[in-house]
């Protein structure tokens, strides 16, 4: 399994999945697997956001300590890529706050990297709302096919196989309805 | 730093962003879509931003001795053994 991330005849996210899924169940060296195939995604993406590659480098190592440590607690982890960035983008705004309280220079002119604080996250909530009401007025636009074969696809997250399974139709026809689907809801949205 | 930068920059820390170019949902499509349609000048920028979050363009990577260096910290600070 930890090999297999070179081949690049697999997909790439496939092959992420499956080692974190493999991870998630006790395999050490999938964790190894992951670290190999995510590294330099996280270094290119973190090298953006700071000049300081000892510091990046640091906390690069920091998260996959946590995800080690918290290996338990990742079942509602949705994908592993994101999680990753994710994780490495909040470990440098902590590291900048840090810096901010433990250095002599004015705060102007230090790069911060910004952060959520407590205006943005009422912000995000309120609009959370607005988004919802919009998103399920937009649905009520859809026929009831469409309706149901684009919340199993995004908001279920099924595969198509099952959607087809589910809605006793065939592979193309689910893929239409869904396209067609999503034709009317940029153009309701819009 | 230069506005450009900043741009692209705003589109790397924002999460919603993150998920919706690595792992889109109809939600953030959406969302996305629409906040592009009013903002027509940013999306050179998420482009980039995007570019950089799907390893695409100019890529930059830690040395091979780095990479190694930094697994071995963390598999000495996890405590574990890796059967190969």
């Amino acid at each position: 399994m930890e090999q297999d991330y070179k081949n690049r005849s697999v997909n790439p996210d496939i092959q992420s999945s499956q080692l974190f899924e493999a991870f998630k169940k006790g395999d050490i060296n999938a964790f190894s697997g992951l670290y190999d195939m995510h590294v330099n995604l996280l270094f290119n993406y973190g090298i953006r956001l700071t000049t300081d590659k000892e510091l990046l480098k640091d906390c690069i190592q920091e998260v996959f300590v946590k995800i080690y440590n918290k290996r338990n607690e990742l079942e509602a982890v949705q994908n592993i890529k994101s999680y990753l960035i994710i994780s490495l983008k909040n470990k440098l705004c902590d590291e900048s706050r840090k810096r901010i309280h433990l250095s002599d220079i004015a705060v102007d002119e230090i790069d911060i990297i910004s952060g959520d604080n407590v205006e943005n996250c009422y912000i995000a909530i309120e609009k959370e709302k607005t988004d919802s009401a919009f998103i399920a007025k937009l649905m009520s636009k859809l026929s009831m096919r469409q309706r149901k074969a684009i919340e199993l696809y995004y908001f279920e997250e099924r595969k198509y196989e099952d959607i087809c399974e589910i809605m006793e139709m065939n592979y193309q026809s689910v893929r239409n309805l869904i396209h067609r689907g999503m034709v009317k809801l940029r153009s309701c949205a819009c | 730093m230069n506005l450009k930068t900043e741009n692209i920059k705003e589109f790397l820390i924002n999460d919603d962003f993150i998920n919706y170019v690595i792992h889109p949902t109809l939600k953030l499509q959406l969302h996305w879509e629409i906040f592009f349609k009013n903002n027509p000048e940013l999306i050179g920028f998420a482009d980039q931003a995007r570019k950089i979050l799907c390893e695409e363009g100019d890529i930059f990577e830690l040395h091979e001795w780095e990479t190694n260096d930094v697994k071995n910290r963390i598999i000495d600070q996890c405590g574990i053994s890796l059967l190969n």
